[in-house]
């Protein structure tokens, strides 16, 4: 596989990473009352998933320059 | 002191300063030194896509649904994410093709069909008329309640106002002149609107700016942190419920993920998003620092929804008020006039980049039909 083509199937890759996150089963982990790091779980959870997920989607988007 | 007078002044001078940098950008690009060739504006520019109903509407919906809307802005995120194949692929065909706008590239993909063009026109531009007459009744209910200060009084409680007092009708006339002087100028494809463009990323950065202002007020500035204000929420029953609020007041999994595909699909294909991000588009190489600034943008304007939300709730308990208006009434509130001018113009920074482009998208179509 060639640079270009590793890089759109890293993003591809990506994207099924952040549907599976952001979907049933994991959003029924915290979809709970209590709290994680003294914010409600969920709200927390999405948040670090979701900057989890740029910062993967920014290293793959500079990478290779 | 928060005059009427006052208001109109600075919203005007807003407005005209969004006509400055549009005309200097203009001027810049005729003298070949382009403002908006820069991955920083072109990222900027793609958050036209949070319009008033983000700055006033997802603090509504939180209210009632916690983190019920956030797939509406996770989901562009997943889509971006293709964005390296995908969108540099519409990009290419769209310059091969020159292409104006987006029932023109439809329409190129069917054999150049001027009749699919001509039906995609006419529907975007039905479908984009409530969409616009809404942004700028945020603009009128949001200039009524802050007239009103120190009072909080929601406009239905006010009664009627004459047409000189019809804010929603002036700011449509100076947005159309905007758009005609802006964004329909140039019908040849490899032109761009340069100054549409800049003042588009300009007013991202003032909506951004007013609503981290409100969030950070809110939750250090009225409580002491993020823990602070959701453990006073936590000890309420109601809110309480929002903490968890799936398969409970934001309805099932299955709607939280046809929210994230719809939103998937509206990042792609809304025609202003299609404008800033394709027809707009000067250099491939932007979608490379767009893929992640644009969802930090994202992620950043929506850090504080809840906090806010729950901030309202506990403010403003008897329900009096209405959750769509707590970014703006909680620092009148408060007492801070200041914070609560900025944030009209952060409102009316959303909903006029909406207008604008909305409008210049329409436009483009109509002339390539």
């Amino acid at each position: 596989m060639n640079e270009l083509e590793s890089k759109s199937a890293r993003f591809v890759a990506l994207c099924m990473l952040g549907m599976v996150l952001f979907n049933y089963p994991f959003l029924a982990l915290f979809n709970v009352t209590g709290s994680l790091f003294g914010v409600p779980a969920l709200y927390a959870y999405l948040f670090i998933a979701w900057a989890a997920l740029i910062t993967l989607m920014a290293l793959v988007a500079e990478s290779g320059h | 002191m928060l005059h009427e007078t006052t208001i109109v002044l600075i919203s005007f001078l807003y407005l005209g300063v969004l006509f400055a940098i549009a005309y200097y950008a203009d001027e810049r690009a005729d003298a070949g030194r382009s403002v908006i060739a820069s991955p920083y504006v072109y990222s900027l520019s793609l958050a036209v896509y949070a319009t008033a109903w983000t700055f006033y509407g997802s603090v509504g919906r939180a209210a009632s649904d916690g983190v019920g809307f956030l797939p509406i802005y996770v989901g562009p995120t997943l889509m971006i994410a293709l964005w390296w194949v995908v969108l540099r692929k519409i990009l290419r065909i769209s310059k091969q093709n020159r292409i104006t706008s987006l029932a023109d590239f439809i329409a190129s993909r069917y054999g150049k069909s001027a009749l699919l063009g001509g039906l995609v026109t006419v529907i975007a531009v039905i479908g984009i008329l409530p969409y616009i007459s809404l942004q700028l009744k945020a603009v009128s209910s949001s200039f009524t309640i802050l007239v009103q200060y120190p009072e909080i009084a929601m406009p239905a409680t006010i009664g009627a106002t004459s047409i000189r007092q019809d804010t929603a009708l002036w700011v449509a006339l100076i947005l159309a002149a905007f758009t005609i002087a802006f964004g329909t100028r140039h019908l040849d494809a490899a032109e761009h609107h340069q100054g549409m463009v800049a003042a588009i990323a300009f007013e991202s950065l003032v909506k951004l700016l007013a609503f981290l202002a409100v969030g950070v007020f809110v939750t250090f500035g009225i409580y002491n942190g993020f823990g602070d204000l959701f453990a006073h929420a936590a000890a309420q029953p109601k809110m309480s419920a929002m903490f968890a609020p799936l398969e409970g007041v934001a309805g099932g999994y299955a709607n939280w993920v046809w929210l994230t595909i719809l939103s998937m699909m509206a990042i792609m294909f809304l025609p202003r998003q299609f404008q800033v991000a394709v027809i707009e588009n000067v250099d491939e190489k932007h979608v490379n620092k767009a893929i992640w600034l644009f969802p930090v943008y994202m992620l950043a304007i929506n850090v504080f929804v809840l906090p806010i939300a729950f901030g309202g709730l506990l403010r403003f308990p008897d329900g009096s008020v209405d959750a769509d208006t707590f970014v703006l009434t909680l620092p009148m509130a408060e007492k801070q006039e200041l914070l609560a001018l900025l944030v009209f113009i952060g409102g009316l920074s959303a909903a006029t980049g909406m207008v604008i482009v909305g409008f210049a998208g329409c436009d483009s179509m109509n002339a390539a039909t």
